[in-house]
């Protein structure tokens, strides 16, 4: 084969290639693909409510030093932030899927204030009701992906 | 007693060295999603390095000379050329990626943002790199990194179920909730993680750095087939402490500080701070190892002088490549790619140009003219050609399950 035609046929592959990830990506959502954004929140917040937790634990316990629970505690909110910013940036495309929003923005909106108090509780007491706190709530999410996982889209 | 202490030093600072960011990644994260499901991965990835790494260590310990050096002698300046290409471009991401490890490291001994420290621990590593002896930071960092074993002792504190763990070990496949492209990905991704391309090429231009000769194989072999299966051991017991941890909570692991957790729960401050110790040097050492070998393989390539066996005057460009790969990957860095985010790529990449890596090496450990009667034996070459095939499949697959599986999110 020529070079020529080498350039041309890896053009052509190229271009094919480029053409078909932005169909993909430009094509408008459907419940399916709500289904799936939303276990990944609702997944994502579930893991920064058990970091939290972890870490509010260590800390009542005196088993960790304050920077590190200062950076667990850092990584849980930046988890938590990184799964509200998707989950603020889909909209539900039918009436299913705004059923689904519904029941998962109240947990996310919760998790803020549990995250918020334990990050500023400064007694073991606080420390340990907030881990109670949190560890209750990643239940419900996990209960939350148990079910719309079995469910799927 | 010269000699036994200075093996011992060898396999220790093997074991120490093993580990490195993309182990800590790959094993955690696994441990958390799948339990120990992938133990046998480790197992296949772990004796895949001893057969490259022996192979090597031989080729150089007989020739005197460092296999990338021979790989363009033997194979040609154009085959050459895909390999320095495939390496050198995963090894400077690997260095980027050891460099954020570094940094996440401090950041967690001391809260200030890793990204703060990613300038200051380039410096560092290249001051390191110019000034210091190189058995010097071998041995520093390959002792130091055996903190980590504080993992297996956090793990018996834990008290975990080993029927359970058993259960998990023995019928590899995904949990509930998980999927078996998910599964492969991450299996992939830890067998890429114990073959990174850049382990072979330090090990063998290290072993002409401190002048191996065939009296030295015995050594090599040893170093090989002791000190890299105990070093496994490590990257084992961070999976074993996360299947533990955190496969129960149905979690997965996506930061450094969460890896550190078990070893807090079982052990307290003193198992925290051997675990951040531990982090430090595995991804310290492997730093410094990534950007040695940036400039092993541009300069063995090129014909220049390298090593740091020569003062830097000597050995300038072989240098400057070093210096140049450590901006590049700081600079990766400070796009605020997230480290552990970039380690994933890294391994994925790693896997895609694996093929690259160790084909070349069964060819020139095969060579009689190199070799004489050390090419590889019946065994070496059957362990060597199916593992091959191993990387082949992994080289293949790993593109493909990284988008399939939204890097292994399901």
């Amino acid at each position: 084969m020529r070079a020529g035609r080498k350039i041309a046929v890896v053009a052509a592959v190229a271009v094919l290639f480029w053409t078909g990830l932005a169909v993909e990506l430009s094509r408008p959502g459907d419940f399916r693909a709500y289904h799936r954004a939303v276990l990944q929140v609702a997944q994502g917040a579930h893991d920064a409510a058990q970091t939290a937790k972890l870490a509010a634990r260590l800390k009542a316990a005196h088993r960790t030093t304050p920077a590190f629970t200062a950076a667990a505690f850092d990584d849980a909110a930046k988890a938590l932030a990184g799964a509200q910013k998707q989950f603020a940036g889909q909209a539900p495309p039918d009436e299913r899927s705004a059923r689904l929003r519904d029941r998962l923005g109240p947990l996310l909106a919760r998790e803020i204030t549990l995250l918020g108090d334990v990050m500023r509780a400064d007694d073991d007491t606080a420390l340990r009701f907030g881990a109670r706190a949190l560890d209750g709530l990643a239940r419900q999410l996990d209960d939350f992906i148990t079910g719309e996982g079995r469910a799927g889209g | 007693m010269k000699r036994i202490f200075s093996v011992a030093l060898g396999i220790l600072t093997a074991i120490g060295g093993f580990v490195d960011i993309g182990d800590i990644v790959a094993n955690a994260e696994a441990g958390a999603r799948f339990g120990i499901a992938h133990a046998w991965v480790l197992l296949v990835g772990v004796v895949g390095i001893c057969v490259y790494a022996e192979m090597s260590g031989r080729v150089t310990a007989v020739s005197g000379r460092p296999v990338f050096d021979l790989v363009r002698e033997r194979l040609g300046p154009r085959v050459a050329l895909a390999n320095l290409t495939g390496s050198f471009l995963v090894t400077v991401l690997t260095l980027g990626a050891e460099l954020g490890g570094v940094g996440l490291a401090v950041q967690l001994a001391t809260s200030v943002d890793y990204l703060l420290w990613v300038p200051v621990v380039a410096v560092v590593l290249w001051v390191a790199l110019w000034r210091a002896k190189f058995s010097v930071l071998e041995n520093v960092f390959g002792l130091t990194g055996l903190t980590l074993i504080v993992f297996v002792v956090a793990f018996f504190h834990l008290g975990a179920d080993p029927g359970q763990l058993w259960q998990q070990a023995a019928h590899p496949g995904p949990p509930q909730g998980e999927d078996w492209g998910t599964y492969w990905f991450f299996a992939i991704a830890l067998f890429a993680s114990a073959l990174t391309p850049y382990e072979v090429f330090f090990f063998s231009s290290g072993a002409v750095e401190e002048r191996w000769t065939a009296r030295d194989l015995a050594t090599s072999r040893v170093n090989v087939f002791v000190g890299f299966p105990l070093g496994g051991l490590l990257a084992f017991a961070l999976m074993l402490t996360s299947a533990t941890v955190f496969h129960p909570l149905s979690m997965s692991v996506d930061s450094l500080s969460q890896v550190a957790m078990p070893a807090a729960l079982a052990l307290g401050k003193l198992g925290l701070a051997a675990a951040l110790l531990g982090f430090f040097a595995a991804t310290f050492g492997a730093a410094m190892e990534t950007g040695l070998s940036a400039g092993y393989t541009v300069a063995q390539y090129f014909g220049w002088s390298w090593g740091k066996l020569r003062r830097p005057r000597e050995a300038a460009r072989f240098h400057t490549v070093v210096l140049v790969s450590i901006v590049v990957g700081a600079a990766i860095l400070l796009t605020t790619i997230d480290p552990i985010q970039l380690t994933e790529y890294t391994l994925i990449f790693s896997a895609v140009a694996l093929p690259l890596t160790y084909l070349p090496i069964l060819v020139v450990a095969n060579d009689r003219g190199y070799l004489g009667n050390r090419v590889n034996g019946r065994t070496a070459n059957a362990l060597g050609v199916a593992y091959l095939i191993v990387i082949l499949v992994a080289a293949v697959a790993a593109m493909p399950l990284m988008m399939t599986t939204r890097m292994g999110a399901g």
